[in-house]
């Protein structure tokens, strides 16, 4: 099925479709690369000359959202690995003692805030498939073939999650009660 | 805890953290496709210089090749055949020399003595 807005070199992917996740797009690549607007903006760029090239090809073996979540993941995983680490240096050196690692405005501690902070604290790959899986409303399959590991693998993590955030909420609920 | 409560307490905590606003789809597109155009070109730029120098590099062999076979020597039928006397083009062509006993001893001593009626 080729859509009349399709891509020359991704028959299968049409650009409406594409700007309808642009929105969760921006989101994902945000959290690859530590919450840097400008960093998240190359990614994505990078991500669709990727499906524009046809370098990455959609041949509708999974939703478009996994595909394009997928690129994402492997190019930060890839090209941005290194500039990472470069701007967290520069964070660490350019604002010593700050928590530069999300854009939350930590001097507010809501609730809600200390909640996605438990989020943040879990391991790197509980993160992701916690963000995939509950913000993202993908299933476990979909968050595990964008995070490049097996199903199996994938529940391990989210199951782990889950326990952690359980006892990060217990733990919550408890110091509120108490307070 | 539920999954269902965790999911919504962590979707919930998700969408009230402040997070900058995408931009726009049309601006990152068109950056996207100047940049896919770019790389299109310096493609087809390499693909031109190296075609470029895969042709040199082949016109240069020939012309060379060329060049050897001109000084090569060729042996004329016509002359072989009117002529007793042939010698290799090179050396190096020809098989190594193996000394045969018994062909070329006798020629080489110089005696001529006999022994036993047998010349040595």
């Amino acid at each position: 099925m080729r859509e009349h807005d399709a891509l020359e070199n991704n028959p299968q992917v049409s650009l409406k479709a594409l700007e309808a996740l642009h929105g969760q797009l921006f989101g994902w690549a945000l959290s690859r690369c530590g919450y840097d607007e400008a960093v998240a903006e190359d990614l994505m760029q990078q991500a669709y000359v990727e499906v524009l090239s046809g370098r990455a090809r959609f041949d509708n073996k999974s939703t478009l959202k996994t595909f394009v979540f997928g690129i994402v993941q492997n190019l930060a995983r890839s090209q941005f690995r290194q500039m990472a680490v470069r701007l967290r240096l520069i964070r660490t050196y350019t604002f010593p003692g700050g928590d530069q690692h999300s854009c939350t405005d930590h001097a507010d501690h809501s609730e809600q805030q200390l909640i996605w902070k438990a989020v943040e604290s879990l391991p790197q790959r509980q993160r992701d498939i916690t963000e995939l899986v509950f913000c993202r409303d993908m299933t476990i399959e979909e968050a595990s073939k964008v995070m490049g590991i097996t199903v199996g693998t994938g529940r391990v993590h989210y199951d782990r999650a889950k326990k952690s955030l359980a006892d990060a909420l217990a733990e919550l609920r408890q110091k509120e009660s108490n307070l | 805890m539920s999954d269902n409560d965790i999911r919504e307490v962590v979707k919930d905590a998700h969408g009230a953290v402040q997070r900058p606003e995408p931009p726009a789809f049309d601006r990152v597109w068109s950056a996207a496709e100047s940049q896919h155009l770019i790389e299109r070109r310096r493609y087809a730029t390499f693909s031109g210089i190296a075609a470029a120098l895969a042709m040199v590099a082949i016109v240069a062999g020939l012309w060379s090749s060329q060049e050897a076979g001109m000084s090569d020597d060729y042996l004329i039928a016509d002359s072989l055949l009117n002529t007793t006397q042939w010698s290799a083009p090179s050396d190096a062509l020809m098989p190594t020399h193996e000394f045969d006993i018994y062909q070329e001893i006798p020629f080489l001593m110089e005696s001529t003595d006999l022994e036993e009626g047998t010349l040595l």
